[in-house]
């Protein structure tokens, strides 16, 4: 399978995405120099909280608007190495459209949690199960 | 009241210790007026002891020129 | 002088026509007059002090005008009349005064006291006194002067507490009252009159000198003397206008301050509480940015958490492939032997050749082996595969961004629950002190300070002032005695009149102070006697006067006592009021508000103890709870001759009434 070169979102998605930058990050301040989130930082967590749920995430509804160069997303290809070991990804899927699928599912699951609670339920996602 | 505060005996007492031989006659009718009228709102004693005053000061000048 | 029934109508808080008895028994002379809000009792001292003097006075001592002593509710209704009807006795006489005051008729609402008509009338014996005698009739019986020693509300007994401090602004107040009061007023008077006589004296002799050529001179220098004294005397009555008028703003404010130290409190309150939530604000702001930079790198700790489990199967597949490998190797090793077995039929211990069926279980063994062996075939590039895998897996790290994130945010959720409850808090601070402008109440401390520089200057002035007007009187004295010694003035009427009202004036002048230091010892006699029986301490010597009429407690040693506590100033202070009264007066009552505040049960049974013995009748002005005869004291009990209370019906009317 060929490896696509860019990811990226629907752009339902990708919608989500941005308004979800724009809650967590802080307001427009001058006056010091704050610490912002991109979107690789939330496209990055998506895709780990699917692999690390096995969630099997479906097909992209949607045309993607692959904005995300793969070797910049992923420079060591972690997230490669662990789809690949996982072997979850279905052998007619490529593993990085495969990762776009389960960050595609992870933000739309990330703004409906939003919505819902007003906050991403941080503790929920982050926090040891086991 | 004893003697260190009863006006008229003060003034007497001090008439002597300062050497002012002031007549005491004199000293007690012009306390006397005083006293009587030492709450009146409309006080005339000024007159009253200007009057009495007087009448000593002729006395003395006649009693001076004899 | 006794009183015996007092009718109010209309005064103050007090609507209507209400009568009070009060006691005429030796005895049961206490009469107790039970009341809530200071308005009602200080307006009823105010009642008689207005019925004898004309005067009502609120705070300061500062006169009360008219239109405030007529009670509101009755003004709203149109009835602008009051009046005070005092019925009393002295030295065998009965007294009826009525004193009366009503809007004039062509004023519609009076503003001021211009438009009312005062009336007043006095019978003794029953019969009328006539209106320009009425006023010292009143002061023969009870001297507005002395009032102020039978009088007492709870201001001015704290000002009898602030004179025993010495050096205090009230205190000298006080002083001079008592001094007014003690000073006999026959002798100031005297003093003030043979002044004014010397002066115009003078005048006639300076006149008269004019003649004599050597006493010419001295006529002149007198005459130029008294312009200027006339001068500076105008002058000092000027100063002490303004020193008045001065005195009266730093009151006011001072007034206005207490009402709003509260507010300032709060006001600093506000401040801490709001810097206490920029802090917090601070700190969360500091803690998002944490929380963010973790959140960067959250990724991997999660993606850590997600491939233990697939590194633990790894190494797990890797060790049993291995386990594998081993076991194949025992095998191929055991099938080799059997194989050479099988090629050398001969047994190698006893070299004999092995029978056909052990040969034939030899191979069946070696079938078996080889089946075994076949089952676990391992690739190694397998191994190697896996163990590729486990090393790019194990590659991933984490630092437990998670767990991290989770504390801050369950401290995130602490600190903003903080800050709900200090903006709680400062909403309500700030609707209590809505209303109040606190700048103002700086710029009034600014203004009160500037003011009493200001006092104290023009206090300096009069007091340089009179100095120079004393020297000016002394070289009047003594150009006097020049020229009464001049050529021919001996035996001159003008000289003798000069000398004359020179000597009655230093008589008595000197005399006020003589007699001045005669009745403070005698204060300090009554008073120090009131305090033995008021004090609990038998160790105490007694009271010693100063020139303030402060008081001091002597100890048994000899010494002044330093430190004394609020229970011990109340307990001189009445030493001192009693004394005062003892001095000023040979009969009368008192009526004060019940001196019990700061006082231990055992001075308030002293103290309830000698209350009635401080005058022929005593009135005490009592709070609610203050006084419970029946538990207090059984002495007190005794003494009580009549009872009355207070009834507050609303904040502009209260009732007397007579209580069991």
């Amino acid at each position: 399978m060929n490896e696509p070169n860019r990811i990226g979102l629907t752009p339902l998605a990708a919608q989500q995405l941005d308004e979800l930058l724009v809650e967590l990050n802080p307001e427009q301040d001058s006056k010091r120099e704050t610490v912002k989130l991109i979107k690789f930082d939330l496209y990055r967590l998506a895709i780990a909280l699917g692999i690390k749920e096995n969630k099997t995430p479906p097909a992209l509804n949607d045309k993607s608007n692959a904005v995300f160069r793969v070797n910049e997303l992923d420079p060591d290809k972690t997230l490669f190495t662990v789809v690949e070991c996982l072997g979850s990804c279905p052998k007619e899927v490529a593993i990085y459209s495969y990762i776009e699928q389960l960050a595609e599912q992870g933000i739309k699951e990330f703004y409906q949690h939003f919505q819902q609670r007003g906050e991403l339920p941080l503790t929920d996602y982050l926090l040891d199960k086991s | 009241m004893t003697n260190k505060s009863d006006p008229l005996a003060v003034l007497l007492r001090l008439n002597s210790k300062l050497g002012k031989n002031i007549d005491e006659e004199l000293i007690k009718e012009c306390y006397q007026i005083q006293k009587e009228h030492q709450y009146d709102k409309d006080r005339n004693t000024v007159t009253k002891i200007q009057a009495i005053v007087e009448e000593r000061v002729l006395e003395q000048q006649g009693t001076d020129l004899i | 002088m006794k009183l015996q029934e007092l009718t109010i109508c209309n005064f103050m808080p007090y609507k209507g026509e209400q009568k009070i008895e009060f006691p005429q028994h030796e005895t049961q002379n206490v009469m107790l007059l039970f009341g809530d809000n200071m308005r009602g009792k200080t307006s009823f001292l105010n009642s008689i002090r207005w019925g004898f003097y004309g005067l009502a006075v609120g705070r300061h001592l500062r006169k009360i005008p008219l239109i405030n002593l007529v009670n509101s509710i009755a003004a709203s209704e149109g009835d602008w009349s009051m009046s005070i009807i005092l019925r009393f006795s002295h030295e065998g006489r009965k007294y009826e005064l009525r004193r009366k005051v009503d809007k004039k008729p062509h004023v519609s609402i009076p503003k001021n006291d211009g438009d009312f008509e005062e009336t007043i009338g006095l019978k003794i014996d029953n019969q009328v006194v006539t209106g320009d005698l009425i006023v010292n009739e009143i002061n023969k019986v009870t001297p507005e002067e002395i009032s102020r020693f039978f009088l007492f509300d709870g201001e001015l007994l704290q000002e009898y507490e602030n004179l025993l401090v010495e050096q205090s602004e009230q205190g000298d107040k006080i002083k001079e009252h008592i001094e007014q009061a003690l000073g006999v007023p026959a002798l100031i008077n005297g003093r003030n009159e043979f002044t004014s006589l010397l002066k115009d004296a003078r005048r006639i002799q300076a006149r008269d000198a004019k003649n004599s050529s050597d006493a010419k001179m001295y006529a002149e220098q007198q005459r130029v003397n008294e312009v200027k004294q006339v001068t500076l005397e105008k002058d000092v009555s000027d100063l002490e206008i303004q020193q008045r008028d001065i005195q009266k703003q730093i009151d006011d404010i001072e007034d206005q301050l207490k009402n709003t130290e509260a507010v300032q409190k709060k006001k600093y309150e506000l401040d801490v509480l709001k810097g206490k939530r920029e802090t917090i604000e601070v700190q969360l702001a500091y803690d998002a940015d944490e929380q963010r930079k973790l959140f960067q790198s959250s990724w991997k700790d999660v993606l850590f958490k997600g491939v233990q489990p697939l590194v633990t199967e790894l190494k797990a597949k890797r060790d049993s492939l291995l386990t594998a490998t081993k076991a194949k190797a025992v095998l191929d090793s055991k099938i080799s032997d059997l194989q050479k077995s099988l090629d050398m039929p001969i047994c190698p211990t006893c070299t004999q050749d092995i029978p056909q069926n052990e040969m034939n279980v030899i191979e069946h063994r070696i079938i078996e082996l080889k089946a075994e062996a076949e089952l676990s075939h391992v690739n190694l590039d397998d191994v190697t595969e896996i163990n590729a895998q486990i090393d790019k897996l194990s590659k991933i790290q984490s630092s437990n961004e998670g767990r991290r994130i989770c504390e801050l945010v369950s401290k995130q959720r602490k600190m903003q629950v903080n800050i709900i409850k200090i903006e709680t808090d400062l909403d309500d601070i700030e609707d209590e002190i809505r209303g109040f402008d606190t700048d103002q109440i700086m710029r009034q401390r600014e203004k009160k300070s500037k003011l009493g520089n200001q006092l104290f200057k023009l206090e300096n002035d009069i007091k340089e002032t009179n100095i120079k007007l004393n020297k000016l009187g002394d070289s009047q004295a003594h150009i006097s005695t020049l020229i009464s010694k001049s050529t021919g003035s001996e035996g001159q009427a003008s000289t003798i009149r000069v000398n004359l009202y020179q000597d009655l004036e230093v008589l008595f002048k000197t005399s006020i102070n003589e007699l001045r230091d005669g009745l403070r010892e005698q204060v300090a006699d009554y008073a120090s006697h009131a305090f033995s029986e008021l004090t609990t301490e038998h160790t105490y010597t007694g009271l010693e006067i100063n020139k303030n009429y402060g008081l001091s407690i002597i100890d048994h040693t000899g010494n002044v006592l330093k430190e004394r506590s609020a229970g011990a100033e109340q307990i001189v202070a009445l030493s001192l009021i009693d004394g005062l009264n003892k001095t000023a007066r040979k009969s009368g009552p008192i009526v004060m508000d019940t001196p019990l505040g700061r006082l231990d049960p055992k001075h308030r049974g002293n103290v309830l103890k000698y209350l009635p013995k401080m005058a022929d009748q005593v009135i005490l002005l009592v709070h609610e709870g203050e006084i419970d005869p029946s538990r207090d004291l059984s002495h007190f009990a005794e003494r009580i001759g009549a009872r009355y209370q207070i009834e507050r019906i609303s904040s502009t009317e209260s009732q007397i009434v007579r209580s069991s």
